[in-house]
């Protein structure tokens, strides 16, 4: 499987930040975050182009989950920018309400656990998104269950995620992170809780429909065989990029 | 937010249906008691305006302008008023006489009844028409009529209009020249109405914390669907959107099944007693505008109040920011507490003082019964944080540790939990405490130089006739007729009753002296009790006066004692009642007490009651809220057992803290309602039997709430339950 996947990897060349064959769709530029007297992340530089599978790598403490956050808008820098597909603005100086309004409609999110609520069914935990940009009940559910479908979920759609699988959870966030027709998906550790055949299968399933919609993704993991699936690794230590691996023409 | 989200939100959670449910149950119960009480304030007001015209004393008397007596004429009527006895009950009993054709209108309007005739009302005329005529219906000679429910306090309000001629009114002194009937409230309400509130306050207030407990159900496990929702994109807006109109949905749900159960409550409300008799359903009626008022009121309170909570949370896309450490109470807090006692203290000592209007003292106390109620919410985390304080000092297991140390993060958090028991307690010391005075109300018993439990008294000028003295004895059941004799004037023995030798022994005096004539204090002969042994006094024959009372013996069934009662009433015509020491101890008391003692444990009940489903709803809560950490804490070896006992600890430090003082902050409360009620006339005893049971069932509730909650530990802290947390 892991070698199908290889060979779906995108020709990404990058000789210097900022700089390359796509504008990038993310870009970071000094970020500084620090939580008390930790330094969580100190000065980093990265930028994401459209359409690639980043995976960013590093020790447990190492500042990968801030910079993730950072970088989709759920935290905010201390210091450096954000700037998303070439915008005026920021991320980084948007206010609240525009970055969430940002997360709505550009963004995606799938994490390890805990991201579907837990008295909703499957259904309607992928049309909360939809339901939020305004989209009519009936008209959010019939895309849910799209997306529902074409995960693979077709008997699970009036399931709570009490009554799911891990695997299967994970479809149903990936689902939800599609429905919106996000621009870029970050996942933390998606397969952190998974045995190593659902991970594989809620990789392959995601890095397919991603490959096929143009979706980028970054991506936070631990394993290197998850890791394997992305276009380019980023290595994070002690706050900031240590090496960058660049999986170009494989 | 579109609607359609609202419903999701609220509608599409199977899993928190039963929040849902248990915040409209306790909004609904709210509302009900809500409504019940604000009728019973209309209620009471209602009831004393029916029932005033009964209050002959208070009625506008004619005088002339010289102050010479009066004449009866067309728009004036001569009445009198008195209480009857039969068995137990009282009956208050109304004379008039008016002159054909008078003007003044009679209650309800009814026509004046003639000399001999009377008007009853409902439940007295069955009470009447089920007792033969010889021990009660004869007192009031021919019915006339029923007198209509306008003219009542309740349906079983036993009273009775008589006519009697008005040459034969004027004559008496029992009757007053009145130029109508009175039409305003008892005064004793006033006193009342103070209690009513206060009881009000104390009943609901349990009631506003299980609320406040039940909207913050699952708080917890909502703040983390908040974050994800935050996560994906909601703006804080939405959230606390979303959190506001699942409550304002909830909350009218509620409000609305509040209003319907209020309905359904009201014949209950009305049976009971207040002031000795109970209520027409009616008498509890709210208007539409004050009912819509209440459901609006509780809606945006609630809805105000969840949505305040989740914008105060700060619940980011990675969860709650400010579920932070709480600051350590300041002992600013013991502050309300004390303005509180203070205040009602300030109303208690005027009283007897009368430093202050006395319009000012019911206000006063009832302003100082709610701060009180609020000040043991406001100190209670700050003692719980000190008691934790000292017990953490002390804590050597990890189980002590981690709960100390808890208490310690979270002294408000975790005394929420116990809150609406010390509060139960505080109140239920209050109503038992209170109640405590009807127990000083000591039944008659047998003793030397006390009048028998079965003879009966009657004083007045013509009571003591011939006629009236063969009528008794003519009396089926009657064993013995006593005449008392006045003392002169000029005596030092004047206003004592003189009996001849023989009839004191009849009364049962023991030690009589050896004389012809012997006197004592009528006073004392009828008390309830007395301390020591009587007195009599040898009367020189020549100082013994007409006999201006009789003393009537019978064999002790109701049905002689009624006959005798019935005889004299016939016999003496406008007179005083006969009654038996029991009645007279009765008619001492404005039963406000006896009434105050059914609304007490009435009170009680609720407290308790809701206290204890209180502590359940919360200890649960509690563990729901924290159901990762102790998961994580399970996940990490701990046993089940210690996570129980955890538990139980948090609950029981706040609770040992306060406990103590809420009973005797609740005692000294009720001395002062006591005092206040009663003017300085009762006193407090020993708290009944009772109280100890129900504190005993607090206790009982808090440890079974308590192990409720933990029981739930296995289930809600498992591997398997926290795998995906």
């Amino acid at each position: 499987m892991t070698s199908t996947l290889t060979s779906t990897r995108q020709a990404v060349v990058l000789d210097a930040p900022g700089t390359g064959p796509g504008t990038p769709i993310l870009s970071a530029r000094g970020l500084r975050k620090s939580f008390g007297l930790t330094e969580a992340l100190r000065h980093v530089d990265l930028e994401v182009l459209p359409g690639e599978v980043l995976a960013i790598m590093g020790p447990s403490g190492s500042g990968k989950s801030t910079l993730l956050h950072c970088l989709a808008g759920v935290l905010v820098p201390d210091e450096g920018t954000i700037v998303y597909s070439g915008a005026e603005t920021p991320v980084s100086a948007m206010p609240e309400e525009e970055r969430s309004r940002l997360r709505l409609t550009d963004f995606g999110f799938v994490f390890q656990f805990g991201q579907l609520l837990p008295d909703l069914t499957a259904v309607d935990n992928v049309s909360i998104p939809l339901l939020l940009r305004g989209e009519k009940r009936g008209a959010a559910t019939k895309i849910a269950r799209y997306w529902l479908d074409r995960l693979g979920l077709e008997d699970a759609h009036d399931k709570r995620p009490a009554e799911l699988s891990g695997g299967q959870a994970q479809r149903v966030a990936i689902a939800r992170a599609l429905v919106n027709n996000a621009r870029i998906i970050f996942a933390d550790e998606p397969t952190g809780s998974l045995d190593s055949l659902s991970a594989e299968n809620v990789m392959t399933i995601l890095l397919e429909i991603v490959r096929e919609l143009g979706t980028t993704v970054v991506l936070i993991t631990h394993d290197a065989r998850t890791a394997a699936y992305a276009d380019r690794e980023v290595i994070v230590r002690d706050g900031r990029i240590a090496t960058t691996d660049w999986q170009v023409g494989a | 937010m579109s609607l359609d989200l609202a419903r999701l939100a609220i509608v599409g959670s199977r899993g928190s249906r039963g929040r849902l449910l248990a915040i409209a149950a306790g909004v609904a119960i709210g509302v009900a008691i809500l409504l019940v009480l604000w009728g019973a304030r209309n209620g009471l007001h209602a009831r004393d305006e029916r029932s005033s015209w009964t209050l002959v004393w208070g009625a506008p008397q004619v005088t002339t302008a010289d102050g010479q007596p009066a004449e009866l004429t067309e728009d004036s009527l001569l009445a009198y008023q008195t209480v009857d006895y039969f068995r137990d009950e009282r009956i208050m009993r109304v004379g008039v006489a008016t002159l054909p054709g008078t003007t003044v209108p009679f209650p309800a309007g009814i026509t004046p009844p003639a000399p001999g005739e009377y008007y009853a009302s409902p439940a007295l005329a069955d009470l009447i028409d089920s007792t033969p005529s010889d021990q009660l219906g004869d007192r009031y000679g021919t019915r006339a009529g029923i007198l209509p429910d306008e003219a009542l306090v309740g349906p079983d309000a036993l009273v009775v209009m008589v006519g009697y001629d008005p040459a034969e009114a004027a004559a008496s002194d029992n009757f007053e020249l009145l130029s109508g009937f009175n039409e305003t409230g008892r005064s004793v309400n006033q006193a009342y109405q103070t209690i009513l509130v206060i009881g009000g306050i104390a009943v609901f207030f349990p009631v506003v914390l299980f609320i406040s407990i039940v909207t913050q159900l699952g708080a917890a496990q909502r703040q983390e669907s908040f974050a994800t929702l935050r996560l994906i994109g909601a703006p804080p807006r939405t959230v606390v959107s979303v959190a506001a109109v699942e409550m304002a949905v909830t909350s009218l749900v509620g409000a609305i099944a509040g209003v319907v159960l209020s309905r359904l409550v009201r014949p209950l409300a009305a049976m009971v007693p207040i002031n000795g008799e109970t209520s027409f359903t009616s008498d509890f009626e709210v208007s539409p505008t004050v009912t819509i008022l209440v459901v609006i009121a509780m809606v945006a309170v609630s809805t105000i109040a969840a949505a305040s909570r989740i914008r105060r949370a700060g619940i980011g896309p990675l969860g709650g920011s400010r579920q932070l450490r709480e600051g350590r109470p300041s002992w600013l807090r013991v502050l309300p507490l004390l303005v509180g006692i203070g205040t009602m203290l300030l109303a208690t000592l005027s009283i007897d003082h009368t430093f202050l209007p006395a319009g000012l003292v019911g206000p006063l106390l009832i302003l100082g019964f709610t701060v009180i109620c609020l000040g043991l919410v406001v100190i209670g985390p700050w003692v719980t944080y000190q008691v934790s304080r000292l017990v953490s000092r002390a804590a050597r297991s990890a189980e002590a540790v981690i709960a100390c140390s808890r208490i310690l993060a979270t002294p408000a958090a975790t005394f929420r939990s116990v809150g609406g028991l010390v509060v139960a307690v505080f109140l239920v010391s209050v109503f038992a405490g209170s109640a405590s005075v009807v127990e000083e109300q000591v039944t008659p018993r047998e003793a030397p130089g006390l009048m028998p439990v079965d003879m009966l008294t009657v004083s007045g000028d013509d009571v003591a006739s011939p006629d009236t003295i063969e009528a008794l004895w003519s009396t089926d059941g009657v064993t013995g007729v006593i005449p008392g004799h006045a003392i002169d004037q000029d005596s030092e023995l004047a206003g004592m009753v003189a009996v001849s030798r023989d009839h004191a022994l009849a009364l049962g005096f023991e030690h009589v002296p050896e004389a012809g004539w012997v006197g004592f204090d009528a006073a004392d002969f009828t008390a309830a009790e007395r301390d020591g042994d009587p007195e009599l006094f040898v009367v020189d024959p020549d100082e013994v006066g007409e006999p201006d009372r009789l003393y009537v013996a019978t064999d002790g069934s109701p049905d002689a004692i009624e006959r005798a009662r019935t005889a004299v009433d016939v016999s003496a015509g406008v007179s005083s009642i006969a009654m038996t020491r029991a009645d007279l101890a009765d008619f001492g008391t404005t039963r406000l007490v006896n009434s105050l003692a059914v609304l007490a444990y009435l009170g009680i009940f609720f407290a308790v009651t809701i206290a204890g489903i209180s502590l359940a709803v919360s200890t649960v809560a509690a563990m729901l809220d924290r159901k990762r950490v102790l998961g994580l804490m399970r996940l990490m070896g701990m046993p089940a057992g210690s996570i129980r006992r955890i538990i139980g600890m948090e609950a029981a430090v706040p609770l040992a803290a306060v406990l103590g003082g809420s009973i005797g902050l609740g005692f000294l409360v009720a001395w002062m309602i006591v005092t206040r009620l009663g003017n300085g006339d009762y006193a407090m005893g020993w708290p009944d039997p009772l109280y100890f049971v129900t504190l005993a069932v607090s206790l009982a509730l808090a440890v079974l709430s308590i192990s409720t909650g933990a029981a739930t530990v296995n289930r809600n802290t498992s591997v398997s339950a926290t795998r995906f947390e």
